[in-house]
């Protein structure tokens, strides 16, 4: 630890801290624009000089350590004469820009011009001129004018996705960046260098002069598109989505978005959004009225539970509903249309949470965190760059501290360039864990991450040999982690919520006598859709007496159906998330949904009261409460505990994190 | 107490005869003074292209917060103003302006501009917006 003082603050603090950080802790602001805590140090810009007592030139505080009885200035004369030159000689060339530029109103140079910078201009010549703007990719647009060539896009793309795809060409005075490949940034973590850019360089080509900064309206929210869950701000202006940005968690994505994440908004307002009900009349779907939906679709069920057999009916969830919805989808379902043949996949899954199951027993519960203190990465099939960016990232970042990567089961990836071995085929999982064993003997801290179309034998196999080979090793501070691989936004939700005609809400066994299949059920006459496409459903429509869909669009699922109910999306609906590795997130509403469009569980409480029940849930926190009653798993999950970073689902309070 | 009553009664006599400074509107009507702020308008330049560059500081600028603008990119093809941003939509819900002239103060390249035309009543509350037909001027041929 060591002391210091600071503009006459002393602050204690560690050694090996620099300056802007412990200026930082103390509240006191450096401006700076190469520096970023993510990033490798570059100490280019030279704006965040400050004197130190006892030396003879300014210092840059992002470079510097602190030291023992170390005496910074931030604010003397001499750095503020530092300052203004540094702004004025970055104000040479930079373009007067600002009203057309989308940086404009959160733009750092701005703000340090306006707070540090010189008051007159006593520049006269001509300023440089670059072809403008340039589309790096058709997401990013660049500006060569206005970049101050601080290399922050430079260093990310470098050593946080170790894909080096911008470089800075030419020296000196004629310096501009470039994109490394012919075919542009394809980077699948692109976006984030918009978000890095500390001036109106790299912006996003969705975003261009859709909004400004002070008409925006900032939601929290959780990003739908893959069982990452990774925190995101929802940009609203007039009701529409204009961008996302990250929000940062460092447990989950410590503050990068993949692109899909980022740029895959537009669909929440396009105009093709269903906003009225439609219900099949003389073989045409014509738009009615709330109320006229709800008892046809009541009729229909009615008619069901009287007519044939329970098995009859089936329904599919999307899982990328919130897990309130899927509760009251599972919860109406069973209870009100009495059928068990529900499901969120039309493809056979892996659960591996189910008590009861020795398989996991005493072995460490998955944290995204656990990839950073792993010594050995086991990847079983499946692609984490696509399937979960951001452990791609994370995976890259453990790699690069030390931990051995294996990937086995899968043709070549992109993560394959950082693994100790690609396993291609093995014989048997014995024989795979058995070399890997062999391998890493004098490690002890091993993460193992499963795709979930594995079979339930092969979890078996696999942790019975873990647990055999590291019995000695996990009492000394080594543990085993094991995860699934969950490629949509909220498929651990639903396997939570019981979507899955195996179990009810929390694992619990859904009893004799109900029909267990993955998908639809062959014999199926009355079909529940919601947000589900079925491929192929067009073949089998003649089969099936009655189909009811809940969809934001009119897609070819749903124009085959008697009923239609317009769907909310992600951003319109209060909700919780549970991603990969069981952390419950909070979405927030960021938009009302267009027209009559409502979430799932205000319009199944309203069929289900239309059938006699008497469900009154106000809003999506009562489904909760609710759900925490019945899911051992989430018995304490609240709405005031989950916060702003998320809670861990695993039916303890302090998340113990181990499987029982 | 007399000389009271009767300085107080010139007074009155005095105005009797004096000529009103009262304005007889609509036969007669006020100087206009060259700095007046009344109705708004957007500018264009010599060259006929449209001033506003669609830059949303005057919708910043505005107390009453009655300006809303969306800016939309010029193409080669479709250029209407210089450079790479025009305003496709430029509402002012002229009820809510309190023809401060911030807007004009803000405007970075003098497209926003508020005139003499002070007659502007109507009938309708919704006809009160003036989208960007309203505000534009015409071209000078």
């Amino acid at each position: 630890m060591v002391t210091l003082k600071i503009d006459e603050k002393q602050i204690t603090t560690t050694a090996g801290m620099t300056i802007i950080e412990a200026a930082k802790s103390i509240g006191i602001e450096i401006p700076h624009f190469c520096y970023h805590p993510k990033l490798s140090l570059s100490g280019s810009c030279r704006m965040c000089l400050v004197e130190i007592e006892g030396m003879p030139k300014l210092v840059t505080s992002c470079t510097t350590p602190v030291s023992d009885n170390m005496v910074v200035y931030t604010k003397s004369d001499k750095v503020k004469k530092a300052q203004e030159d540094i702004l004025a000689l970055l104000l040479i060339n930079h373009p007067l820009d600002c009203p057309i530029c989308d940086k404009g109103g959160e733009c750092p140079l701005q703000d340090y011009t306006y707070k540090y910078g010189p008051g007159k201009s006593e520049f006269y010549d001509k300023k440089w001129h670059f072809e403008k703007p340039v589309n790096l990719s058709p997401l990013i647009v660049l500006d060569r004018e206005r970049c101050i060539l601080c290399t922050r896009c430079v260093r990310f793309q470098d050593e946080v996705a170790v894909q080096p795809e911008l470089i800075v060409v030419e020296k000196g005075y004629g310096a501009y960046i470039e994109t490394t490949k012919e075919e542009g940034f394809t980077s699948n973590f692109s976006g984030n260098t918009i978000e890095l850019c500390p001036v109106g360089a790299l912006t996003s080509r969705q975003y261009r002069f859709k909004a400004r900064p002070w008409g925006i309206k900032r939601v929290p929210s959780v990003c739908p598109h893959c069982g990452c869950g990774c925190n995101i701000h929802i940009d609203v202006r007039e009701n529409k989505m204009v961008r996302l940005l990250a929000r940062e968690n460092r447990d989950v994505d410590n503050g990068w978005l993949c692109d899909r994440g980022r740029f895959g908004y537009l669909f929440t307002s396009s105009p093709d959004r269903l906003k009225t009900p439609m219900i099949r009349k003389d073989n045409e779907l014509v738009p009615c009225t709330w109320d006229e939906a709800i008892s046809k679709a009541a009729g229909i069920i009615n008619k069901y539970k009287e007519m044939h057999s329970i098995d009859s009916t089936a329904g599919l969830a999307s899982p990328q509903l919130t897990n309130e919805e899927l509760y009251i989808f599972q919860k109406f379902m069973r209870e009100v249309v009495g059928t068990n043949s529900i499901d969120h996949s039309l493809e056979r899954y892996l659960m591996i949470e189910p008590p009861g199951k020795t398989i996991c027993n005493g072995l460490r519960r998955f944290s995204f965190s656990d990839i950073d203190e792993a010594d050995v990465i086991v990847l079983i099939g499946g692609d984490p760059s696509i399937d979960l960016p951001i452990l791609d990232l994370r995976i890259k970042k453990g790699v690069n501290r030390g931990a051995k990567l294996y990937i086995a089961g899968t043709d070549e990836i992109e993560l394959c360039r950082f693994a100790g071995r690609h396993i291609k085929a093995f014989e048997s999982y014995p024989d795979l864990m058995d070399t890997i064993m062999r391998e890493t003997g004098e490690k002890n801290k091993y993460l193992v991450l499963l795709n979930r179309m594995m079979h339930e034998e092969d979890v078996e196999t696999i942790c019975a040999c873990m647990k055999t080979y590291l019995s000695g090793k996990i009492s000394m501070g080594g543990w085993i982690s094991l995860g699934l691989m969950l490629p949509e936004a909220n498929s651990q939700g639903a396997q939570d919520m019981g979507v899955t005609p195996f179990y009810l809400p929390g694992y619990k066994d859904t009893g004799e006598g109900s029909l267990k299949g993955y998908g639809v059920p062959d014999k199926v006459k009355c079909l529940f859709l919601a947000d589900m496409e079925v491929p192929d459903i067009a073949g089998r429509r003649r089969d099936i007496d009655h189909l009811i869909s809940y969809t934001p669009f009119l897609n070819d699922t749903a124009r085959l159906a008697d009923v239609v109910f317009p769907a909310a999306v992600f951003s319109e609906t209060d909700g919780t998330y549970t991603n990969s590795e069981r952390r419950v997130q909070r979405l927030f509403k960021a938009a009302t949904p267009p027209g009559e469009a409502r979430s799932l569980w205000y319009l199944l409480m309203s069929i289900a009261n239309a059938l006699g029940a008497d469900w009154a849930y106000g809003s999506s926190q009562d489904i909760m409460t609710e759900i925490s009653k019945v899911n051992h798993l989430y018995r304490f999950i609240t709405y005031e505990t989950i916060g702003q970073g998320g809670s861990y689902a695993d039916g303890t309070a302090d998340g113990t994190r181990y499987y029982s | 107490m007399l000389t009271e009553l009767l300085t107080a009664l010139g007074i009155t006599a005095k105005h009797l005869v004096s000529k009103s400074i009262t304005v007889r509107y609509p036969e007669e009507r006020r100087e206009i003074f060259p700095r007046v702020r009344w109705r708004h308008e957007l500018m264009r330049h010599e060259n006929g292209l449209e001033r506003c560059i669609g830059c949303s500081l005057c919708e910043a600028a505005c107390p009453a917060h009655c300006i809303r603008v969306v800016a939309e990119e010029n193409t080669d093809e479709h250029r209407f103003s210089p450079g790479e941003r025009y305003a496709k939509e430029y509402e002012i819900n002229m009820i809510r302006c309190i023809f401060c002239g911030m807007c004009q103060e803000a405007c970075p390249v003098e497209a926003i501009v508020l005139r003499e035309e002070f007659e502007l009543s109507d009938y309708e509350k919704e006809s009160f917006i003036y989208t960007k037909e309203r505000l534009l001027v015409t071209p000078q041929a």
